[in-house]
């Protein structure tokens, strides 16, 4: 069943390697999805989501020929999509520079047995509560899985940089994750 | 190992629940097909230069190895030697400047002149009795092929009437057109003179 599921794609991006609008279409239905979700967890607005996904996609079929499959066809968008939605985000000039630590802890919450879903929408939350650069820097390595050196390469920041500002922004969804406050502000 | 990280990849499918706002599908196909159209008329215009080269090359090399001019093929061979890393624009544009001569003046006016030409070179094979009916044919037939190449080049002109390119490219042809009707012509003559000459032989 794997190899059947990847060799649709490789034929459906070989027609869209000849242009094909119906291949490229079933691609977009293929991935819209996922490139969305990490649009909206990088800028946010649901319409300017869309419009960075959409706008990927094309830019990535305009490009189809500098994909070489050295990378899966979904990871190569991605990262398309990563990088335009951080051009959105630094049009709107995005503090690169991790904010100072100025926050503590109010009360800590030792239960920690909650059902999956419920998790999942508390750690959204926390998420979209982070300022933009704690946010990136979260989602390039929590969500996609990009490593420190990658995450300075796609931020043009230096591997320090990425370093010191990652755990800053890990400790501060940390203390969102655990503030009963905030827990207050999910129900 | 961040249990996060953990937490997050195993419950991705529960992180990626929210959809485009309705309609998005059609946003996209629009986005698409104006994408689509902009993709097709580009490389249509790219095809068109590459055909437009490969035509003025081979005519070209015909014509220079029919009648043997060893400098001109040295020529056309330098100015070709690089045409590996090059753009079909660059491509045009060295052909053009190592097969023709300097074509300056308007276009419309260097129009004029060519097709007086053309038609005069047609004419003189048409009107030709020595040559066989369906050899004049197939001849005719072949320049006709090459009026299709054209009408392509006038239907992008009108498209791009600023495009330099592709005025070259049209006076390339009427200029490479001229040269395999001279050749033409040329190869008629000589077979003309030899069968006179065996027919004077015959005489002795």
């Amino acid at each position: 069943m794997e190899t059947k599921y990847i060799d649709i794609h490789s034929q459906l991006i070989d027609e869209c390697r000849n242009g094909s609008s119906k291949a490229q279409f079933e691609i977009y239905k293929l991935y819209y999805k996922a490139m969305y979700n990490t649009c909206l967890r990088f800028v946010k607005n649901p319409m300017e989501a869309e419009d960075v996904m959409q706008e990927a996609f094309l830019a990535a079929f305009r490009n189809i020929d500098s994909f070489r499959g050295e990378v899966s066809f979904g990871s190569w968008l991605k990262r398309i999509v990563v990088n335009r939605s951080l051009d959105v985000l630094k049009k709107k000039s995005l503090d690169l520079e991790p904010l100072e630590e100025g926050r503590t802890i109010i009360d800590t919450d030792d239960d920690r047995d909650y059902e999956a879903n419920y998790k999942v929408e508390q750690v959204k939350k926390a998420i979209a509560l982070l300022p933009d650069s704690y946010r990136v820097l979260l989602t390039l390595h929590l969500f996609e899985g990009y490593d420190h050196e990658e995450i300075a390469q796609i931020m043009e920041m230096s591997n320090a940089a990425v370093r010191t500002g990652y755990s800053r922004a890990r400790k501060r969804l940390q203390e969102l994750l655990e503030t009963k406050k905030f827990e207050i502000w999910m129900s | 190992m961040d249990e996060l990280k953990q937490f997050i990849e195993q419950n991705r499918n529960l992180f990626d629940t929210s959809e485009p706002m309705d309609g998005h599908f059609d946003r996209f196909l629009q986005k698409l097909e104006a994408d689509q159209r902009r993709t097709i008329s580009h490389s249509h215009s790219q095809m068109l230069k590459i055909a437009a080269v490969a035509v003025v090359a081979v005519i070209i090399g015909a014509v220079v190895a029919g009648t043997g001019v060893h400098q001109s093929v040295k020529l056309i061979e330098s100015g070709m030697a690089n045409a590996e890393n090059s753009t079909p624009m660059e491509l045009v544009e060295r052909t053009t400047r190592y097969v023709k001569a300097k074509v300056e003046p308007e276009y419309s006016e260097t129009q004029k002149y060519y097709i007086t030409l053309v038609d005069s070179r047609l004419d003189e094979i048409r009107t030709d009795n020595t040559v066989d009916e369906k050899q004049k044919a197939e001849l005719l037939k072949a320049m006709s092929e090459m009026d299709e190449l054209f009408v392509n080049l006038q239907k992008e002109l009108k498209a791009n009437p600023d495009n330099a390119v592709l005025i070259d490219a049209m006076i390339n042809h009427y200029q490479t057109k001229i040269e395999v009707l001279n050749k033409i012509i040329s190869n008629l003559n000589s077979i003309k003179q030899l069968n006179t000459q065996q027919d004077e032989k015959v005489d002795l």
